[in-house]
């Protein structure tokens, strides 16, 4: 209260002319935006939500009705919505961790000083160039799908070259997740990118002062690089799993689903029961489960975070 | 001056007994030339136009506008060879009827153009036309009101379905949804990817077998007599023997009998049957639909015979796209394959042998084999029906233009009767071991089974596909065809509670 009055103060008071155009002009900027935002996100949003309380076919709108929770309910009792959650999930537990051990790996390969490193930092994030949102384009899904070939393609070429047995990859119900997981590798250089300017800016006083004291290098890694690392660790984890959550592009393009709903990932679903069976109401409301789940984990992970990211600032709770 | 407007009244004679330009067209054109209106209406009259078949504008209204058509929904069409020929025929269509313009809406995968379809429908900006379309894929949204019934447009124009080739007339009633009278019509036929048996000459003769038969009619040739016989003879495993033979290998089969075969041929020619209209009821878990399932699953996994989907994904060269049996049968490691029309340019060029053809095999109940139609469909909430449905007419009806868009755009059996030469001709001199007539003869023992709509089509259809992949895993048929019956129809009833049939 006392802050608000000292700011009011300063600026002047409300009827600052001066902080009135400066508002003004700020909305002004910011009004493209927040129109799409309102037409193309918040909107849409908001109809979805509507939708999901209603049976509306899409090409028959005349003929929608309030149905209150029943897709809820039918959610709740849909074995195949609890496959493809679990498939989802499944790959969310490997690609994750994967992204942000990889991540960090190759950011600390990417921080020492030597010549044409910059050459190798542009080429680890080249590939996200040319992925979509969720790591993968179509374009990128096609190629890994020739990657991933039994006979001809590159991983098997490279197994057979260190007389390893070929695998089937996304051919087999075993290994499509794990090899859809691999694949969302090729989007490393993102969370690369995040942990190499945390690094950069780590205080050198304090790792030159660990040195000195003679402090190992996995020490100074584990007790002082991770623990300032932290806050993008945090960063990785949440834009990781709420990409994870959202994967369709890889699972459309290589599996559709398959083989035999192994990859049937739970946009997948969503995707299917809404263009194929044209059942928008139960779709969307897929849809805010799904965003119900991603907001419950990331809260989660936010809540746990008070225990494990460190803040220069202040110490990590004990 | 005088002789010129006269031969070029005389050309325009010609083309309206042609049926190339409308009447309305005609009439314009002749006043033009400096005709009073009754000269050219008496010209008209004399010349006879107004009865054409082939989009000439039989319903006498100008046309003009534009006509967009969606190309790749649940067919073919979006090869560069095959868009040159639908452009080309649509450069004629425009210079026919300079007031229409024909755009194509590309959707170079199936799934996408069933989106994109369903988008544009919802967002009330469809396309005008959505050609080709398969059955199936009429299938999927007919009960959703979305293709026009062309039946009041054809009763209109005194048109009927008899120049096409009476199977893929029968096959666009889909009487499950308009009922069994045989009115309603979902699109016009365009062509058929019509299926026979294709195989490979060399390895029946390293086997000492005889050649399979070519009439469709052969008793002898039936699946669980010669076929099975045959297919056990050609396959070999890493030391050359056969199924049955004491030592046989199966995990080192380097040649199979048979692959590129779809177990819903056998589900039907053992008598199996997806939907009864008149009980409203499932009926897959017949005893000839067990028996057919049952069969499938023991070429691949008691017989040996065909390669299972693990074992072909890793000796082919697809991608776990369903391709990769092309590699094998081209790598001479199938004997026997399922070979449609539409696969010729696929399976059959580029094979380092000349392949022959044999009628799919008899079954306990029936012969059957995939019909494969792609038709052209009006969409019912097309702004432009009318020039839509002409536009389609030309494409479907007109002789030239059909066997153009049949032949050389989609690679399919012309559906109008009289353009299946073309076919035949096109067969004799680019595969010189393959006879044609297999494909035209097999249309009687064609059928859409697989494809014709039934309640809930779309639901039912994923359930299908689930339950024959896991009995074609091993699973026995006895067991997984009565649960897959019960989900059918607990989707069927919730269909009813929903829709009604038209009446």
């Amino acid at each position: 209260m006392v802050r608000q009055s000292q700011a009011a103060k300063l600026s002047g008071g409300r009827r600052d002319p001066l902080r009135r155009r400066n508002q003004l002009v700020a909305w002004g900027f910011l009004s493209p935006w927040a129109l799409g935002f309102v037409l193309f996100v918040l909107g849409p949003m908001v109809l979805s939500l509507v939708v999901s309380f209603t049976d509306y076919p899409i090409l028959r709108p005349a003929q929608t009705r309030f149905v209150g929770l029943e897709n809820y309910e039918t959610a709740w009792n849909d074995d195949l919505l609890r496959h493809s959650l679990a498939v989802t999930l499944l790959y969310t537990a490997i690609a994750v961790p994967a992204d942000l051990v990889v991540g960090l790996v190759l950011a600390l390969i990417m921080n020492v000083r030597a010549r044409g490193v910059a050459v190798f930092r542009t080429v680890f994030f080249l590939p996200i160039m040319i992925s979509g949102t969720g790591g993968a384009s179509v374009a990128v899904a096609l190629l890994w799908a020739f990657v991933f070939q039994p006979r001809f393609g590159l991983l098997n070429a490279v197994l057979r070259f260190v007389n390893l047995p070929p695998q089937l990859w996304v051919a087999s119900t075993k290994q499509v997740v794990p090899s859809l997981a691999l694949m969302s590798l090729w989007s490393v250089g993102r969370s690369m990118l995040v942990y190499l300017a945390g690094l950069q800016a780590l205080p050198g006083e304090v790792m030159l002062a660990a040195q000195v004291d003679g402090a190992s290098s996995w020490r100074r890694f584990w007790q002082i690089t991770l623990p300032l690392l932290t806050p993008m660790v945090l960063f990785n984890l949440i834009l990781g799993l709420i990409g994870a959550l959202q994967t369709f592009t890889q699972a459309y393009v290589i599996t559709q689903g398959g083989p035999r709903d192994a990859s049937l990932f739970y946009l997948i679903y969503l995707y299917r029961n809404a263009f194929t069976y044209l059942d928008m109401g139960y779709a969307s409301a897929m849809a805010w489960i799904l965003f119900a789940l991603t907001l419950a984990l990331t809260l989660l992970i936010f809540r746990t975070a008070r225990k494990w990211v460190f803040y220069a600032a202040e110490p990590p709770e004990r | 001056m005088g002789s010129s407007r006269s031969s070029a009244l005389d050309a325009l004679g010609q083309q309206i007994e042609a049926g190339v330009i409308s009447r309305r067209q005609f009439v314009v054109r002749a006043l033009a030339l400096g005709l009073s209106a009754t000269a050219a209406g008496t010209l008209l009259a004399a010349c006879g136009g107004g009865s054409s078949n082939s989009g000439g504008g039989s319903s006498g209204k100008a046309l003009t506008g534009t006509v967009q058509i969606l190309v790749g929904y649940f067919g073919t069409g979006n090869q560069p060879a095959q868009a040159q020929v639908q452009e080309a025929l649509a450069t004629a269509y425009t210079q026919l009827h300079p007031g229409v313009k024909i755009e194509f809406l590309r959707i170079p995968s199936s799934s996408d153009a069933k989106t994109k379809l369903v988008a544009l429908s919802a967002a009330g900006a469809p396309p005008d036309l959505v050609m080709p379309t398969g059955i199936y894929g009429t299938s999927l949204f007919l009960d959703e009101e979305i293709w026009l019934n062309l039946e009041d447009l054809l009763k209109r124009d005194g048109l009927t379905l008899d120049p096409y080739s009476p199977v893929t007339a029968v096959a666009t009633h889909q009487p499950n949804y308009y009922g069994t009278s045989a009115t309603g019509v979902v699109g016009l036929p365009v062509g058929v990817n019509d299926h026979a048996l294709a195989y490979n000459p060399a390895l029946f003769a390293q086997a000492g077998l005889p050649m399979p038969p070519t009439s469709w009619t052969d008793a002898s040739w039936s699946y669980e007599g010669a076929f099975l016989t045959a297919a056990k003879a050609l396959t070999l495993d890493g030391r050359g023997r056969h199924p049955g033979d004491a030592g046989f290998e199966p995990a080192t089969v380097k040649q199979f009998g048979l692959g590129h075969f779809f177990r819903e041929t056998l589900f039907f020619a053992f008598g199996g049957k997806y939907y009864d209209p008149g009980t409203k009821k499932a009926t897959m878990a017949s005893p000839g639909g067990i028996a057919g399932l049952q069969f499938a699953s023991d070429l691949v996994n008691v017989h040996y015979v065909q390669p299972s989907r693990t074992v072909a994904a890793s000796l082919g060269a697809g991608g776990g796209q369903g391709d990769e049996e092309q590699f094998l049968w081209k790598n001479g490691q199938l004997a026997m394959i399922d070979m449609g029309t539409s696969d010729i340019s696929s399976y059959g060029k580029g094979a380092p042998f000349d392949f022959a053809l044999a009628p799919m095999p008899a079954g306990p109940a029936r012969r059957f084999s995939f019909l494969n139609l792609d038709v052209g469909c009006v969409v019912k909430a097309s702004k432009n029906t009318d020039l839509a449905w002409e536009v389609l007419k030309y494409f479907s009806l007109e002789p030239d233009a059909a066997k153009r868009l049949a032949y050389d755009s989609y690679n399919e059996i012309p559906a109008l009767k009289q353009n299946t030469d073309v076919f035949t001709s096109g067969v004799r001199s680019s595969l010189p071991k393959a006879d044609p007539k297999v494909w035209i003869d097999g249309f009687e023992f064609a059928g859409a089974d697989n494809e014709a709509w039934f309640p809930a089509f779309a639901e039912v259809n994923t359930l299908v596909g689930k339950a024959f992949d896991t009995i074609v895993d091993g699973r026995p048929a006895a067991s997984v065809m009565p649960q897959l019956q019960a989900t059918a129809q607990t989707e069927i009833d919730k269909w009813f509670g929903s829709h009604k049939l038209p009446s």
